[in-house]
């Protein structure tokens, strides 16, 4: 019932941290083991759906350190890694604009990214960022800002 | 600011289409289910036995480490057979370099200098042709005359040389000689009478020995004249 509910919110969220299905696929179910094996210790003092969220942002995050680690190179050319994966991904029909976006997007620092698409695509209220992310509300909304304000120069150099 | 008039400060960012462009292989979220069910059960088999059945000697893992070490040091025993032997400094270093120059000095060397070639499988029909020449030669049988013409002319020279030999036989004979010679020539002409008158006239003291023991003895005039025409026949 929580794999029903949830799986498609939390898919999207990896999904749009690590841009490959397959990868995306792999950390959705280590995702949901993790919350499967610790659903006993669960606290009831946060929303479920934020907690998964919280459980899928670590996967996410782990998995891009790890990947810097494994190819040992630097949070810019994951970005580019990405940005390739991105340019020959089989699943994503968006149109140039959409890409140009996305690609806006993987120049943020891993955080923000995040901070962006669950503002941007989620449309999450701060508050529950702030639960997801383990930021104050007033950090997000900064940061939140300061990544528009990026994509937006990004976008303005690419017209 | 939970709305998006936010986005009225960001033209190009507004204008951009917000609905999500990933997608996803179809059916994917309706079996996704069912994967993370088996992922779980697996994952709960790993718990239970992360060695998947497997067993291993009592206090084997705490033998490993010594075993380890001990077999490294019977390898590095076994490898040391060189002990006492040395290479000169830095020389494994530039090993690598010198093979590859020498390499290159060889092909350029060796590579062929021969820029001439010989039709395919030349040699091979080369060793043929040389056994047959000699080895596997039969008799051949060749006319000793080729035609008629050789053959009179082989005879021609043959009567030539056997009379050509003749003639030089006859002509270096004593008889010969004397014949040519300037004596014979000028005797010739001289009648005998002459040269028996000759010879009673100017007979000298070198010949008194054969005159004193034919002194006495009568002198047939006719035999002598016949002994000197027989010693003029010979002669010529």
């Amino acid at each position: 019932m929580l794999l029903k509910k949830y799986q498609q919110k939390i898919y999207w969220h990896v999904r749009r941290m690590v841009i490959d299905h397959d990868d995306s696929d792999d950390l959705v179910q280590d995702v949901f083991i993790k919350v499967w094996k610790n659903l006993a210790g669960f606290r009831n003092d946060a929303q479920l759906y934020t907690w998964m969220y919280r459980i899928a942002t670590n996967e996410c995050i782990t998995f891009l350190n790890k990947k810097k680690q494994k190819n040992n190179v630097s949070l810019d050319d994951v970005s580019y890694e990405l940005a390739e994966t991105l340019a020959d991904s089989t699943y994503f029909n968006g149109d140039l604009a959409q890409r140009k976006l996305q690609e806006a997007i993987l120049t943020l620092p891993d955080k923000q990214r995040m901070v962006f698409n669950m503002k941007y695509f989620d449309n999450m209220k701060y508050e529950e960022m702030s639960q997801v992310v383990g930021t104050s509300v007033g950090a997000l909304k900064a940061s939140f800002h300061l990544a528009v304000k990026k994509i937006e120069a990004f976008l303005v150099s690419k017209d | 600011m939970e709305n998006k008039d936010w986005l009225n400060d960001y033209k190009l960012l507004k204008q951009i289409n917000p609905a999500n462009p990933f997608t996803v292989p179809e059916g994917y979220f309706d079996s996704l289910r069912d994967r993370i069910a088996s992922y779980k059960n697996l994952t709960e088999l790993n718990k239970n036995d992360s060695n998947g059945g497997f067993t291993v000697p009592e206090n084997y893992f705490d033998a490993l480490a010594g075993d380890i070490q001990s077999r490294i040091a019977v390898e590095e025993a076994l490898n040391n057979t060189e002990a006492g032997f040395v290479v000169p400094e830095g020389y494994f270093d530039n090993l690598q370099q010198q093979i590859n120059s020498r390499i290159l000095v060889e092909e350029a060397l060796g590579g062929s200098t021969e820029y001439f070639t010989v039709p395919d499988g030349y040699f091979n029909q080369l060793n043929k042709d040389i056994l047959n020449k000699t080895v596997n030669r039969k008799g051949v049988v060749r006319k000793l005359f080729a035609s008629t013409a050789v053959k009179y002319a082989t005879a021609a020279c043959f009567a030539l040389i056997i009379g050509g030999g003749i003639l030089l036989n006859q002509l270096s004979s004593p008889a010969d000689v004397h014949k040519n010679s300037f004596l014979h020539k000028q005797l010739s002409t001289v009648p005998i009478d002459e040269i028996k008158n000759y010879l009673q006239l100017n007979e000298d003291a070198g010949e008194t020995q054969q005159t004193v023991v034919t002194q006495g003895a009568p002198v047939d005039d006719k035999e002598l004249k016949n002994a000197l025409q027989n010693y003029v026949d010979s002669v010529q």
